[in-house]
């Protein structure tokens, strides 16, 4: 049967050559970077419009007569004209012209060529990002990716990095992205203990195991995703073999890190000073003498260790940490099976004392064709990550906290030379000393795949992915310490966190009458999570030397929860390309999910978009600076079910009293609890000008949220504070610009990207009135999270009390702190970021310098009130600034006057007194590096010899503060609204490290 | 062909087989149940069970309701010397209405009242007689002695001769089990209020009196007759209704299920219940108030392990008390890792780590994982003493022979004769940092201290005094008036 098919068409094949001349041309267009096929290269008959693109592997087919060159073009790269003469299969390699080439994008279920996407999309090669000595790949990202705003909680290790794609969409919800690797959706958020800020696990993902990184940012990117899209989706993808001998990479690289800022505290003279003046002050003495008479003031109070003493606690919070990474990988196979292996450790011993990470884990992908019809392939990595954590910024034997120890404490007893107990509080390096914290996490994402083509034009893929994420985390408090006494305590927490999930999708791809081309891709998934996670702790140890719960003598705590929730979905996606420069594309998404009420269980989401490749058509082809031009808009309407998982139920949880045991209620029911739907408008233009020399995008979008899931607040006369509600509304809008440049071609190179986005976000309907998170709130009419507090005035020169505005424009002050109103101070959410990366290249040296920028955002320092009340509240050490305070009539300052214990006029309470701009530019990474030329590497016998030396977060220009304008410490044990609300607060929170390292890749 | 038919079928048979997984979104919590199933005889009970891990809590009975007492009431023998702002608040006399610790009391309390109010909605579920009798006294007492506590401390002193208009809280009676409960109450008068927690003391007292047998009960360590009456014996006193406070006070004594321990310590950090304990929370190592950043252990103690040593008292204070009087006792050579049980006076220099160590703390609340007494037999005979001062009367016993019996277990000297001052002085002797100082200066119409001024002190019915309605409170609700001078 078959072969009575194909005799027939040689016959009619034939039949046409005889008559027309005609004859189809097929072949494959490689890339002599890599000599894999190139997707999007445009065949085109010289002298006619007739013509067609390449496919996703390059291949071609066309018509031609023996006459005809055929032209082989493509952004970037040299374009080629062949004479068919008598040939019928033409393979053609193309060379890059002076930068970059087209790429193939990774999309929800499938890929895309860039320049006929009509979404918004981000990718960002890992390549370059490898040589960052950082643990986590997102901080990596930062600087890099228009609409893309990153910020690292502090500078403590494995802390949760936030990200926001175009804004914050929500309000109760989660407003992270949804990750997906390899197309399997991964566990991204925190699962670290209660008591502790909240860990990343993205941590286990070794990023150079990364190809590439994609953020889907626009409706039409990411509906696709459905009823998890609306806060963007970031797609990773994993290395894969190539065909051709095996490549065997060894990466090595070590350095150093230090605290990229420190902050001024008084020395001994300097406290003393204004101590006594604060004690005199308030009346408990006569005379800064009498305060400080015998050097030991304040019988009782405080540790005065006399004179001599005079300790920078700071010195003892920090230290040199290091980094050191090793990475191995090979990659090759044959014509069938392909295969990517590597091997990586990375560990970070921290700035912060008793703050260490290390990553170990490999990865191993397989792809084998087992006949031209079908393809299958595992990937799957291995990683264990152990963290030594200190406890969170708001516990006093958290390191940082020993700054507000008084520079008159010793850190030793002088008389028994052991670490001294009596410090005004409690002395931070006995817990360094005694205790521990570990979470260690052993993790397998793991996925397999078969592809099967059904027919030419149709292909059926099944994929089952796992993630089993499964975590430990153990401590222990030694007996001398202020957690652990008296007898010492140790806790145990185990998680386990499953994720499976079911994809099956067809994809129908075919090009018809050369002039339309269709692309289809629908079918279905099912996802589930289940989580189980008990804790013990016990107290009562023989000593310090039993650290395991067996030792304890009793059980001080226990718990245990399990939950899980599940998402099945239909979805369909098609991509309708006419004359290569007219593009639709509209897909469609069913989900349900188990999170909603049984009424409202499914929802439907869907996006539309349109693109028109300008630069193809006719009248501007012989436009020789224009390159290329895309106008694409789209507009969707996708969802956000990042809610807790029985948020519509009305339930009752248990309660104990002794042995006495009960149920209370704890939420009351909302049955038609459904998704928030954001719906988003995007228009976009892709550019290139002078042979691309200059290329880039500018998108502008709105984003507009509706039935935002509420923590709506009720009064709590009703017994709740509060019930879960679709009511409420918000938007962001914004606009995102990317440029990049090739100041300089030929030997030496000289590049520059530059990115730039703003965004606005505004709440614009909140029924259930304000949302309060400490001095951030959530208002209509404002960002979310906006500073709403007492408005600081300053000083009264008369008298040294402190002021507020009255109200809100008015310019009347008054030192009652009740008579002053609140009112919007400022806001946590930056009115733009972007960054700079200007790379150079002149022989083998290449110098990167990536810069970071965030405009127009403030942090609230929680910690002022300790660290900066002129000695009005209790005995905390002070930064130096406060020593600028008011002391007699006539002066003019906007530090109060020193009282020691405070009274109502000491400006202690929150105020915008505690507020400042954290707007920052920051010399994110510099990486200087050399490859040795060809003439060395045959000696050597190596493929690839390069050195390099890099330097993390090398300056940074602020007028904070604080130690770190790039900090959040939102709290502890916090539901997701609260994490979404409080923003931009400093809480003696740890600065980034500083970090220079040295590396080398050696390829064999 | 017939290979791509069963490739065809595999696919197809995967996408079917998948899609039949809707039932999989059919998913229940573990940790809860689904109100509904709460309407049976068991969970009605089970929920009214609940109220005492409520009243456990530090935003109730477990710690503020003392601190509120104590600091906002204190003279200069006792300040405030930690960390903790919304307590340097109370410590200053001069709140801020977006205090933590008065939102989180207003919301605990209203908490607790609407379990009370469901559970009394559903009381006719319940199976047993003698357990819905019961079940409905326990709801009634929790509610009354609640709303007492709110009406003294967001209200002023209830006058005996007045008309006692002045705003309280509001009086909430209905469970609230969906949105459509929720309601917008105004502030009551002070004057309903209390005839609310007079109206539901009583009927607990009605209650328990037909369900509660004696001495033994296996009830005995939950709210029961007596319980009841200890804390109408208070709410009378409060009034100024000094026969009624006799009365109930000397029906508690009479009862003879309670008596003093032998020295004032033993009533204090003990694990089991005490003669003495009329009412005590009892804690465990699980339930250990105390030991996080809340409860009493946390301010009052500095131990090893235990407290913050924030609520340091004066020598000046402890000189008030004659010499071998136990409750003035000192020890001043605690070792660091000394615990409650090496403190055998009432008061030792604090050696914890945690925070403040180097003043003086008392050892009332030495151990966050002990009981915590809420009403000790030793008040009985305060207030049955104070009550026939004031009435002129000797029911029971008379006024000296009720002060000397506190004072002898204490080895403080008998006295020959009691007026006011000694009695009340004695009252504070006996009770101090048990959540009774500004409640009794306000009762006795005695000014408080003014940290800021010790010349001038505060007026006993001074707006500041009371406590603000919350921020978060007025701003939800518009129909709540906010207390003059905030």
């Amino acid at each position: 049967m078959k072969r009575l098919i194909f005799t027939v068409c040689i016959f009619i094949m034939s039949l046409q050559l005889i008559n027309a001349q005609t004859k189809l041309i097929s072949g494959t267009v490689k890339s002599s970077d890599d000599g894999m096929g190139m997707p999007g290269v445009s065949v085109v008959i010289k002298g006619t419009t007739s013509g067609t693109s390449t496919n996703i592997d390059g291949e071609y087919t066309i018509s031609a007569e023996p006459t005809d060159y055929i032209v082989y073009s493509f952004v970037g790269m040299v374009t080629q004209e062949i004479l068919v003469g008598d040939q019928t299969v033409i393979d053609v390699t193309l060379s890059p012209e002076s930068i970059g080439m087209d790429e193939v994008v990774v999309v929800g279920y499938g890929k895309q060529i860039k320049s006929e996407m009509t979404g918004a999309i981000t990718k960002v090669s890992a390549e370059k990002l490898q040589d960052v000595p950082v643990p986590s790949f997102e901080s990596a990202l930062h600087g890099k990716t228009a609409g893309v705003f990153i910020e690292k909680a502090s500078g403590k290790l494995g802390e949760a990095i936030k990200m926001r794609v175009r804004g914050s969409s929500s309000i109760s919800a989660d407003n992270q992205p949804l990750y997906v690797l390899d197309g399997i959706p991964i566990i991204s958020q925190d699962q670290g203990i209660g008591n502790n800020s909240p860990t990343n696990p993205l941590n286990t993902i070794n990023f150079s195991e990364i190809e590439s990184i994609q953020i889907l940012k626009d409706a039409s990117a990411a509906a696709i995703y459905g009823s998890r899209a609306a806060n963007g989706v970031v797609i990773l993808t994993s290395k894969k073999g190539k065909e051709g001998k095996t490549k065997i990479n060894l990466s090595y690289s070590k350095g150093f890190s230090k605290a990229a800022n420190k902050v001024d505290f008084l020395n001994a003279a300097e406290y003393r000073e204004l101590y006594g003046e604060a004690a005199v002050n308030a009346g408990y003495f006569a005379s800064n003498e009498d305060a400080f008479a015998d050097g030991s003031w304040f019988p009782g109070w405080l540790r005065d260790g006399g004179e001599g003493v005079d300790v920078d606690w700071q010195d003892e919070v920090f230290r040199t940490g290091s980094v050191e990474n090793l990475d191995l990988s090979a990659s090759g196979g044959s014509k069938n099976t392909q295969f990517y292996a590597s091997f990586s450790r990375n560990y970070n011993k921290g700035i912060i004392i008793k703050n260490d990470f290390t990553r170990t884990g490999g990865r191993l992908n397989l792809d084998h064709t087992v006949n031209e019809k079908l393809k299958i392939g595992v990937s799957g990595s291995l990683v264990k990550t152990e963290l030594d954590r200190v406890a969170n910024d708001n516990a006093f034997s958290t390191p940082m906290q020993m700054v507000a120890l008084a520079p008159v404490n010793p850190t030793h007893d002088p008389e028994t030379g052991e670490l001294n107990t009596r410090t005004i509080y409690y002395n931070g390096l006995i817990s360094a000393r005694d205790n521990f914290v570990k979470q260690e996490v052993t993790r397998t994402i793991g996925n397999m795949y078969a592809q099967y083509k059904i027919l030419p034009e149709l292909n059926f893929r099944t994929e089952y992915g796992l993630d089993n994420y499964s975590q430990l985390e153990t401590s222990f408090q030694g007996r001398e310490t202020n957690d652990g006494a008296p007898s010492g305590n140790a806790s145990v927490r185990n998680v386990r966190s499953v994720n499976q999930v079911f994809n099956n999708y067809f994809t129908f791809n075919k090009e018809f009458n050369q002039d339309h081309t269709m692309e289809v891709t629908m079918g279905m998934t099912y996802e589930e999570t289940k989580d189980d996670n008990s804790t013990v702790t016990a107290i009562g140890f023989p000593s310090d030397d039993f650290q395991t719960l067996n030792s304890g003598a009793e059980t001080s705590s226990f718990g245990g929860v399990k939950t899980e929730f599940s998402f099945l979905s239909y979805f369909i996606r098609s991509n309708y390309k006419f004359k290569d420069r007219y593009l639709v594309n509209g897909s469609f998404r069913r989900d349900g999910s188990s999170r909603f009420g049984e009424d409202k269980r499914f929802g439907n989401f869907f996006a539309g978009s349109l693109g028109w490749i300008v630069s193809r058509e006719s009248f501007l082809a012989d436009k020789d600076w224009l390159s290329f031009l895309k106008l694409r808009g789209s507009y969707g309407v996708v969802g956000n079910a990042g809610i807790s998982n029985f948020a519509s139920r009305g339930l009752y949880q248990g309660s104990y009293y002794t042995t006495y045991t009960g149920i209370r209620p704890t939420q009351l029911p909302n049955p038609d609890l459904k998704w928030e739907t954001t719906s988003q408008l995007d228009i976009g233009v892709d550019f290139g000008f002078f042979n691309n020399r200059i290329n880039g995008e500018f998108d502008v979008y709105y984003k507009k949220t509706k039935d935002l899931l509420l923590n709506q607040r009720l009064p709590a006369t009703s017994g709740f504070t509060s019930i879960t509600k679709n009511v409420g509304e918000l938007e962001n809008k914004g606009i995102e610009f990317s440029i990049n440049t090739n100041n300089l071609i030929g030997e030496f190179k000289w590049n520059t990207s530059f990115n730039i986005s703003f965004n606005k976000n505004e709440i614009t309907k909140l029924p259930g009135g304000d949302i309060v998170a400490g001095v951030n709130r959530v208002m209509q009419g404002e960002s979310i999270g906006v500073f709403y507090t007492r408005k600081y005035a300053g000083v009264n020169p008369d008298n040294g009390h402190a002021l507020y505005y009255v109200e809100e424009g008015s310019s009347e002050t008054t030192d009652d702190y009740n008579a002053a109103a609140n009112m919007v101070v400022g806001d946590p959410n930056p009115d733009f970021v972007g960054g700079i990366t200007n790379s150079f290249s002149y022989k083998g040296f290449d110098l990167d310098v990536v810069m970071a920028f965030v405009y127009g955002n403030d942090v609230y320092n929680g910690g002022g009130q300790y660290q900066s009340n002129q000695a009005s509240s209790w005995k905390d050490n002070q930064t130096r600034d406060q020593l600028n305070r008011w002391q007699q009539p006539g002066d003019i300052t906007d530090v109060p006057q020193a009282w020691l214990g405070g009274n109502q006029y000491s400006g202690t309470d929150p105020s915008s007194r505690y507020l400042s701009d954290a707007s920052y530019l920051r010399i994110k990474n510099v990486t200087l590096g050399y490859n040795f030329p060809q003439s060395v590497l045959n000696t050597l016998k190596l493929s690839n010899l390069r050195v390099y030396v890099t330097a993390v977060n090398l300056y940074t220009f602020t007028d904070y503060k604080g130690w770190d304008p790039e900090v959040n410490f939102a709290g502890v044990g916090l539901d997701q609204t609260n994490t979404n609300v409080i923003q931009g607060r400093d809480f003696y929170t740890a600065p980034q490290a500083r970090t220079i390292s040295f590396g080398v890749n050696i390829g064999l | 062909m017939r290979k791509y038919k069963l490739i065809y079928v595999i696919a197809f048979m995967t996408f079917l087989g998948l899609s039949a997984c809707e039932d999989k979104l059919e998913l229940d919590p573990y940790q809860s149940i689904d109100a509904e199933l709460t309407n049976t005889s068991e969970k009605v009970m089970l929920t009214a069970n609940s109220v005492y891990e409520r009243m456990q809590n530090a935003d109730l009975f477990g710690a503020n309701m003392n601190y509120f007492s104590e600091l906002i009431g204190r003279s200069s023998d006792v300040s405030w010397v930690g960390t903790f702002n919304t307590k340097r608040e109370m410590g200053r006399k001069l709140l801020l209405i977006n205090n933590a610790d008065v939102r989180d009391v207003w919301i605990e309390a209203y908490y607790t009242i609407n379990i009370c109010n469901i559970v009394l909605s559903k009381l006719d579920i319940i199976d047993d007689a003698d357990d819905r009798n019961r079940v409905e006294a326990e709801m009634l007492a929790t509610r009354g002695w609640i709303y007492f506590e709110l009406a003294r401390l967001w209200g002023k002193q209830y006058e005996s001769a007045g008309s006692n208009s002045q705003l309280a809280v509001p009086i909430l009676l209905d469970p609230v089990e969906g949105e459509s409960d929720v309601t917008y109450p105004g502030r009551s008068s002070v004057g309903d209020v209390y005839s609310r927690v007079l109206s539901d003391l009583t009927g607990a007292e009605t209650l328990f009196t037909t369900y509660h047998t004696a001495t033994g009960d296996s009830r005995m360590t939950y709210l029961n007759a007596n319980v009841v009456k200890a804390v109408l014996a208070r709410v009378y006193l409060q009034m100024g209704d000094y026969a009624n406070a006799t009365i109930k006070a000397n029906d508690v004594i009479q009862s003879g299920s309670y008596g003093l321990v032998d020295a004032p310590l033993k009533a204090f950090n003990n694990s089991s219940y005490t003669p003495e304990d009329i009412f005590a929370l009892q804690q465990t190592a699980l339930s250990n108030a105390g030991e996080s950043n809340a409860g009493l252990t946390t301010h009052y103690a500095s131990l090893a392990g235990n407290g913050r040593g924030d609520m340091e008292m004066t020598s000046d204070f402890l000189d008030l008390f004659e010499v071998g009087d136990l409750r003035g006792g000192l020890t001043t050579d605690l070792a660091g890792s000394a615990l409650i049980t090496d403190v055998s006076t009432m008061y030792y220099i604090g050696v914890g780590q945690s925070s403040n160590n180097g003043g003086i703390n008392t050892a009332k609340y030495g151990d966050g994982k002990k009981n915590t007494p809420l009403i000790r037999f030793a008040e009985m005979y305060l207030i049955r003493a104070e009550g026939n001062f004031e009435e002129g009367t000797s029911l029971g016993d008379t006024p000296l022979n009720d002060i000397n019996r506190v004072r002898a277990r204490s080895n403080a000297s008998a006295y020959t004769t009691v007026d006011q001052n000694s009695i009340r002085q004695e009252r504070y002797f006996e009770l101090c940092w048990e959540g009774f100082r500004l409640h009794d200066l306000r009762r006795w119409k005695v000014n408080v201290y003014n940290p800021d001024d010790d010349t001038e002190s505060i007026a006993y019915d001074a707006d500041r005094l009371v406590l603000p309605v919350p921020e978060r409170e007025l701003e939800v609700n518009d129909n709540l008036v906010q207390n003059s001078g905030y």
